[in-house]
């Protein structure tokens, strides 16, 4: 579905992101770990458009989607969600999720009808809110949600453009240990129930281990190992890594 | 989360009673003409004209996020398009020359905002005030064609073949404020105004939400300058004269300034704005020579203690009241 080639990316001296390669299969959660600057934020941007690789090129489904800009490569199926969340702050729940879903099905240029007019598209908005506990406050101002529910609806606002393909930089970054398994919880089952193939960011190993199919780990802009949770556990050069790495 | 309700319930009272409310402010304009001066029809037209240029002017700053400091330039454009076919093609059809004012502010718009949307914040600040400062050097310089400094005059134009007046042309401006108003309100709720709100809020967001974000800038750019061009085409008349200074920095100060004062969060708050400013000159300016003055205070005391301007100070005001029955 994804394929990675020799992708790559400097700033300055610090190589983020240094001559990666992967393929992703359709289907399940691959997780993709490192310690803190390892370049997993980087290959998020990368692959969704928001910066251009100094080298490299980037396939899915065969098509050769580098140097896309992201509003197009979010409209051809690959929809992300970001490490601290993007919402707009200043409109309701409900106006965040309906501006993908209006994107999404082509109906952003209609200036003349009310953007509440359209049943088809508030099912939609109910159906998804609803999977991420937020239908009940779809009239509150974005801003008003605490910090969790902010990065749900981040990743709702991903989901509704019906991707086939979603990346989600750290979904559970800054919230309660408590809270944790809760979000990943809602994540997990909206991807699933929608048949999304999802490449995650992870810190938290617990976490990775019980929700991924297939584990990437990234060290210092490189891939340092690649496989099941089983084969990434029995590896000691990357236990050396993530324990010495994690914050 | 208490502040969103106590706003919801102010919202929803007034949207119960908002038909009452906006037939009361429609009888009102429509009577103005039998009941006063003609200096008080001249006025409130202004205001109108005012407003309509505001309403488009916040598509673009309140709506989408852009700061025009040129805004001058579409407003004159549409003036000079009407001084201009009447002048120098005899062409005196106030229907004809007001979908003119619309073509040309139409395409000049497409033109500047295509140069301006590509570059962000204060550069985009900076180009539109350019542009802006372009038309106002070349009305200025084509002295065979617009009159230089001295400018053109303006007759009362026909209407449907009818010899417009004051009063005629002033119900022409309220149908027109209404049915802008009305339409103003139907694209922000549209899904192309909430496009151009997401954009205000964070374009990073709206790009990866598939939205193209300059080309939506690009949009309402457009929208923004047809409503200026339309409110210019209605100014010629009223003022029977046009000036290059229709097209300078100070000009679309203005309009940036009643948008302020009004308060461009709110859909109204340019209209308000502009009622406010239009009396508020013709009273200020009858007494004293420190207007200039008193408006560069008033304006600093609104951004610096009313930031949300008169409406949204208003419902602020309400709200608290209400929230703490
Ligand atoms: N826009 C940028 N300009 C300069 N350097 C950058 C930029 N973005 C990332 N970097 C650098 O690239 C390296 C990789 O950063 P990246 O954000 O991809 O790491 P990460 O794995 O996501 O880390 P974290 O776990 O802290 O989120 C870091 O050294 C970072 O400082
Ligand atoms: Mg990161």
């Amino acid at each position: 579905m994804l394929r990675v080639e020799n992708l790559t990316k400097y700033f300055g001296e610090v190589h983020a992101v240094d001559n990666v390669s992967f393929t992703l299969e359709e289907g399940g959660v691959t997780s993709v770990v490192g310690p803190n600057g390892a370049g997993k934020t980087t290959l998020i941007n990368l692959i969704s458009g928001a910066i251009k690789p100094d080298a490299g090129r980037i396939y899915y489904k065969g098509r050769d989607i580098t140097g896309y800009p992201p509003s197009k490569i979010s409209r051809i199926g690959i929809a992300r969600s970001f490490q601290i969340p993007h919402i707009f702050l200043r409109m309701t729940v409900l106006d965040n999720i309906l501006i993908p879903l209006f994107s999404r099905k082509g109906l952003s240029r209609n200036l003349i009808k009310r953007a509440t007019d359209y049943p088809e598209v508030l099912k939609s908005a109910e159906d998804i809110l609803g999977s991420f506990g937020l239908w009940e406050k779809r009239n509150f101002l974005a801003n008003e949600l605490p910090h969790g529910d902010r990065k749900l609806l981040d990743i709702a606002m991903a989901l509704a453009m019906e991707p086939e393909l979603v990346l989600l930089d750290e979904p559970t970054s800054g919230v309660s240990i408590r809270e944790k398994s809760r979000i990943m919880e809602i994540v997990e089952e909206a991807i699933r129930e929608r048949g999304v193939t999802a490449l995650i960011v992870e810190h938290d190993m617990d976490i990775v281990f019980s929700y991924s199919e297939k584990i990437i780990v990234m060290h210092q802009g490189k891939i340092l190992a690649m496989g099941s949770g089983e084969e990434i556990k029995r590896n000691k050069e990357v236990e050396s890594i993530l324990m010495g790495g994690e914050v | 989360m208490s502040n969103g309700g106590g706003l919801n319930k102010i919202v929803e009272s007034l949207q119960k009673n908002q038909y009452y409310f906006i037939l009361a402010v429609i009888a009102v304009l429509f009577l103005i003409p039998s009941v006063s001066s003609r200096y008080y029809i001249f006025l409130v037209g202004l205001a109108l004209i005012y407003s309509i240029w505001a309403l488009g002017f916040n598509i673009l700053f309140g709506y989408t996020g852009l700061l025009s400091f040129g805004h001058a330039a579409y407003l004159g454009i549409g003036a000079y398009t009407v001084a201009l076919l009447m002048n120098k093609l005899g062409i005196m059809s106030y229907e004809v020359l007001l979908l003119a004012s619309i073509a040309s502010s139409l395409v000049i718009s497409m033109a500047v905002g295509f140069l301006c949307v590509r570059y962000t914040e204060v550069y985009f600040a900076l180009l539109t005030l350019a542009f802006g400062e372009f038309f106002f050097a070349i009305t200025y310089k084509l002295y065979d064609l617009t009159g230089g400094s001295d400018g053109m005059s303006v007759l009362y134009p026909t209407f449907l073949g009818q010899q417009m007046n004051l009063t005629s042309l002033y119900y022409v401006i309220v149908i027109i404020f209404i049915v802008s108003t009305y339409v103003g309100w139907r694209i922000v709720n549209s899904p192309f105004g909430k496009t151009l709100q997401a954009i205000r809020e964070d374009p990073v967001k709206a790009e990866f939400a598939g939205i193209p974000v300059k080309r939506y800038q690009w949009y309402s750019f457009i929208v923004s300058g047809i409503y200026s061009g339309l409110a210019g085409a209605l100014y010629a008349p009223l003022f029977a004269h046009v000036v290059p200074d229709l097209f300078h920095w100070t000009t679309s100060g203005e309009v940036l300034f009643l948008t302020l004062i009004g308060g461009y969060r709110f859909f109204l708050g340019p209209v308000f704005g502009a009622v406010i400013y239009a009396f508020l000159r013709s009273y200020i300016t009858a007494y004293t020579i420190y207007w200039p003055l008193i408006l560069g205070l008033s304006v600093m005391i609104i951004a610096l203690g009313f930031p949300d301007g008169v409406i949204g100070s208003i419902i602020r005001f309400i709200s608290k009241r209400i929230s703490r029955r």
